[in-house]
């Protein structure tokens, strides 16, 4: 429950085409390649790969060297996958419920993956929704 | 033998981490500006023909479409020549007598933040179709 509060918003509008227009374009903005849509069903899969190099575990890591003589693998890439899904909303519906989901894939770098995971910062989400809202002008409301 | 630890530790760490929040929102970017690169508008209302074009064009610069969707108008394709570059393509209808087409692209590891990639695409694009390509504010 708390989940799906996280990653939905409701928009005022009946213009579901024109909201997952707007999801598409805000996830081009974020870097985001659309890897497949389907219209009818309002659905946006898309992904991005960038690096997962974090400061402090590369120099915990070589410290970790330095005194023991063993490497342990660092994060090197990470792939980010979103998925947006639209859909109308209301008793006459009159509204558009979206609900975006981000998750990731982190690889080391001797190759393995070292992490798999559904984002869960709220941050983000809110990120996401406060530039989605900009884009459209409307206003998101929590379901 | 530490002080060099230290040293290069320290380096690392100006080098500039972005946090997870700031690789997946690219909020370092100047997300207008980029945008403003990104896209080009068209005098034609035909969405479908401007679709096509654009996978012609991705096809002649050597991707492989990957997926399309005429109804939301998007094209993927990547290009494999010694890196990975991969590619989003919409087009859009912008009031009554164009379309615009959005490009973003990443570069193995990252997005493509510069102009010409995408001025050389949309030079080829324009060419396809000989229409113009008007720069959208």
């Amino acid at each position: 429950m708390e989940w799906r509060q996280m990653q939905s918003r409701k928009y005022d509008t009946s213009d579901q085409e024109m909201i997952l227009n707007a999801s598409a374009a805000q996830l081009q903005d974020l870097g985001f390649t659309i890897d497949e849509t389907e219209g009818e069903l309002g659905l946006l899969v898309a992904s991005k790969e960038r690096s997962a190099v974090n400061a402090g575990q590369v120099v915990g890591s070589i410290i970790l060297a330095a005194l023991t003589g063993a490497y342990v693998p660092t994060d090197h890439h990470q792939l980010f996958k979103a998925s947006v899904v639209t859909r109308a909303f209301g008793e006459n519906q009159e509204s558009v419920v979206v609900r975006v989901t981000f998750q990731r894939i982190v690889w080391n770098d001797a190759n393995q993956v070292s992490k798999i995971e559904r984002i869960n910062d709220e941050e983000m989400y809110l990120e996401f929704y406060s530039k989605l809202s900009k884009a459209i002008f409307l206003e998101d409301q929590q379901i | 033998m530490l002080n060099r630890i230290a040293l290069f530790s320290l380096v690392i760490l100006f080098a500039g981490c972005e946090t997870t929040q700031e690789r997946l929102m690219d909020s370092n970017e100047n997300q207008m500006a980029l945008r403003q690169m990104q896209t080009r508008s068209f005098d034609t209302t035909d969405r479908k023909f401007v679709l096509v074009s654009v996978i012609n064009t991705l096809q002649d610069l050597g991707f492989v479409v990957e997926s399309a969707d005429v109804d939301l108008g998007t094209v993927t394709a990547t290009k494999l020549d010694g890196y990975a570059l991969k590619m989003t393509v919409t087009a859009r209808t912008r009031g009554e007598s164009q379309v615009t087409v959005r490009a973003n692209a990443q570069y193995g590891l990252r997005a493509v933040n510069e102009p010409e990639p995408y001025q050389n695409f949309f030079a080829a694009l324009s060419k396809a179709m000989f229409l113009e390509a008007h720069s959208v504010e």
